[in-house]
């Protein structure tokens, strides 16, 4: 018998639709996920997700990412290769109660005026599943 | 069984408000962690989007100095640096043109830690952060001031005594800078 791993990619959005207030979102992992490889972090507004952005992230209730920490840490654009998107969040981890939440608060800056954004979390994780040979 | 996760991270936010500002201050390492695994430094303050004004001139924020509580032992510093470019992706912008050219590997970037490993030995780490940005843009000429001068240059008899008002720093020039300190919380010989 073999294990063959499959790594599932899913989202939450958090629609910003007033300047310098904090928003909030959260959704649980598939249930057949069992290790949470990492995340990555994308806008239809990079710039506004670039210049005003900050998240606080956490996984099964243990902060990955807290308050203050930039968007712009997170992000990623086209020159980087599809398969290096995942920021790993160190070692895999166990998906607990699978609840992923995202607290994003939007701060003022002169380079990107004000306008409703959307925010998408990316969450991948792994599915173990077993295969059997015949 | 639970199992700890292994990287922490903090954050420390500056606000910077003044020019050739000073600021001191302490980072306490959360509780359980082993050592330092990265250190990166972000500044708010950015050049210009594309086609409009850009900061010429020096590109340097302020530096940035962290080091031991109480022993000095400078651990890491860092000329904080001006982005220059926002946030666009290149290829995007210039999907209908043939032959993208330079520039590539500066826009549509990702921005990571520098990779180190300090053991902590240390409850603290004291930091320093100087501005050298509003130190060299924060002031505005007195315009008054300047054509006092250049009249009396003209007519030695006349004397002008400008008022003196102190002009705000634009908040678009104020700016703050993050530094993020990421840990291990996993001794070598756990792993």
């Amino acid at each position: 018998m073999t294990h063959r791993s499959k790594i599932i990619k899913e989202w939450v959005d958090v629609h910003v639709t007033d300047a310098k207030k904090n928003f909030k979102a959260s959704f649980e992992v598939d249930k057949h996920a069992s290790r949470i490889i990492g995340i990555c972090i994308s806008s239809d507004a990079d710039d506004k997700l670039y210049f005003r952005g900050s998240q606080r992230i956490a996984i099964n209730e243990k902060e990955i990412y807290p308050e203050d920490y930039e968007s712009k840490m997170l992000m990623q654009g086209l020159n980087v290769a599809v398969n290096d998107r995942i920021i790993k969040i160190g070692e895999e981890m166990e998906p607990g109660n699978r609840k992923v939440e995202i607290d994003y608060k939007d701060s003022e800056h002169s380079n990107a005026p004000f306008s409703p954004y959307r925010v998408r979390l990316y969450v991948f994780s792994k599915i173990d599943e077993p295969n059997h040979k015949s | 069984m639970s199992k700890r996760h292994p990287i922490k991270q903090t954050v420390k936010v500056l606000y910077i408000t003044k020019p050739n500002q000073k600021i001191r201050f302490q980072i306490r390492h959360p509780e359980n962690v082993y050592a330092i695994t990265g250190i990166a430094v972000t500044c708010t303050l950015a050049a210009k989007r594309r086609g409009k004004r850009k900061i010429t001139g020096g590109s340097n924020a302020g530096t940035l100095h962290l080091a031991i509580a109480e022993k000095g032992d400078v651990a890491f510093t860092e000329d904080v640096k001006v982005e220059t470019n926002n946030y666009a992706d290149f290829t995007e912008e210039q999907i209908s043109v043939i032959g993208i050219s330079k520039g590539i590997s500066f826009e549509g970037k990702r921005l990571s830690y520098f990779e180190t490993h300090f053991k902590i030995t240390d409850a603290i780490l004291e930091g320093y952060y100087w501005d050298s940005f509003l130190t060299e843009y924060g002031f505005f000429i007195n315009t008054e001031s300047v054509f006092a001068d250049a009249v009396q240059a003209l007519d030695k008899s006349l004397v002008i005594i400008p008022s003196e008002e102190v002009i705000p720093i634009k908040d678009s020039l104020l700016y703050k800078v993050t530094v993020y300190i990421r840990y291990s919380t996993i001794k070598p010989e756990e792993k």
